[in-house]
């Protein structure tokens, strides 16, 4: 009884292809297999899409071997590249550095370029050592510029190839400066944050915020006209004398990697030793 | 119920056909015909009964993306029913499990030759003898690993009551 039903089924079946296939050139056959298309094909599209990391592997599973051994010789390529190509920008950035620094400090003036070998790691130190040193006509007191040109601390302690620079922004750092705009004198010292701030300015002074603060040649320790770094801001009150005014380097000095010395100036810490001492 | 599940499995089967395997072969005409290794295994283990529904599914995805006519996948599709109505298998013997893998193949290679000549290529059947016993073997394989996951679901002998 069984065998009959499926027997039966399976001729109703058969004839029902044919029919299918009878009917299939109708145009109604055309839309609806159009139709019913369209509406799975986003279905399959996703199938597609979810297998395709399995099919990655299994359709080049026999290609492995020689894609990882491929692979491993492109690596090491690219690692010799890239050290190649490092080496070339360093030396690039060290030559670039060095023509932007002697062009922001003009050619008349003596002076050396030198690396940045080490930060001090002391807490609240703002020293660095530069690879130039006094066989290089390092000295002490000499001016130290950074990027643009702008006066970025002073030698400190010279070796016969080493030299140790103050940054302005040591809290024991303290150089003559004048505020642009104004020409008011005053002292610019670091502080204990790695900042900078600008001494003895009277309460009366006008200061503005983005005034310009460049070096000073009074006591006879730096050259005249060396940017150093703008007003951010101005705090007086009236029963002060002098106003607190903080000033941000034009130069980001936790970034310093080429700086240049001023072996042509010579500052006079004996003049200014002798006029104290009057 | 049973014939709507089966007909869900055999949708999904076809679904994975056009869908997911083309894109795990490089031929993908060389790959196993999913909707018939579940028919066997299904119809090997249970008996036929229950795939009628499915015969009329299954060949729904495969039609509506393809470029042959529905009536072509549903006959493609009867060999492997007609195969499972032969003869019922002996319920709760190996019989049940070895016979999947055969209908599947005889009737993956029934649904390959009939496509074939349905594409109007007779003369290039020989050639592709090759592609069709690989994709009958693979279609095999798939049935006996369908099978073997619907052993638990098999017919079984009544125990009775009185043996």
């Amino acid at each position: 009884m069984v065998r009959t039903s499926n027997a039966a089924r399976l001729t109703a079946l058969l004839l029902l292809g044919l029919l299918l296939l009878a009917l299939s050139p109708l145009p109604l056959s055309d839309r609806l297999e159009e139709r019913g298309g369209a509406l799975l094909a986003p279905a399959t599209t996703m199938l597609h899409e979810a297998v395709r990391p399995l099919s990655d592997v299994v359709l080049h599973a026999g290609q492995i071997d020689e894609l990882s051994q491929e692979n491993a010789a492109l690596r090491e390529q690219v690692a010799r590249l890239e050290a190649e190509s490092a080496a070339l920008r360093e030396h690039q950035g060290a030559v670039e550095a060095s023509t932007a620094l002697r062009a922001a400090a003009g050619e008349d003036v003596q002076q050396v370029v030198a690396s940045v070998v080490v930060r001090d790691p002391a807490p609240g130190r703002q020293v660095i050592v530069v690879d130039r040193g006094r066989a290089d006509g390092i000295a002490v007191g000499q001016p130290v510029l950074g990027a643009g040109a702008t006066l970025v601390g002073t030698v400190t302690e010279v070796q016969e190839r080493r030299a140790r620079i103050r940054l302005l922004t040591d809290a024991s750092s303290a150089v003559a400066a004048v505020i642009q705009q104004s020409r008011v004198a005053a002292a610019l010292v670091g502080t204990e944050d790695a900042h900078l701030r600008l001494d003895f300015v009277s309460i009366d002074t006008e200061v503005e915020v983005g005034d310009l603060i460049v070096s000073s040649p009074l006591g006879g320790l730096l050259p005249a006209g060396l940017l150093i770094g703008r007003v951010t801001s101005r705090q007086a009150r009236a029963q002060d004398l002098f106003a607190t005014i903080e000033v941000e380097p034009l130069t980001d000095y936790a970034r310093l990697e080429h700086v240049l010395i001023m072996t042509g100036f010579a500052p006079v810490p004996d003049a200014a030793t002798d006029e104290a001492a009057r | 119920m049973t014939r709507v599940f089966v007909a869900a499995l055999a949708l999904v089967a076809s679904l994975l056909q056009v869908g997911a395997l083309p894109a795990l072969f490089f031929d993908p005409s060389a790959a196993p015909l999913l909707p018939v290794a579940l028919l066997a295994a299904w119809g090997a283990l249970r008996g036929p009964g229950e795939l009628w529904p499915a015969l009329l599914v299954a060949p729904l995805p495969l039609a509506l993306l393809s470029e042959e006519r529905l009536g072509w996948f549903l006959l493609a599709l009867l060999p492997t029913a007609g195969l499972l109505v032969r003869r019922r298998p002996d319920p709760d013997s190996l019989a049940q499990f070895a016979r999947a893998p055969l209908v599947a193949a005889l009737g993956a290679l029934g649904y390959l030759a009939l496509l074939w000549l349905a594409a109007g290529d007779i003369r290039g059947l020989p050639s592709a003898l090759a592609t069709l016993f690989g994709a009958a073997l693979l279609t095999a394989i798939a049935s006996t690993l369908f099978a073997a996951l619907l052993w638990p679901l098999r017919t079984r002998r009544a125990p009775g009551l009185f043996r």
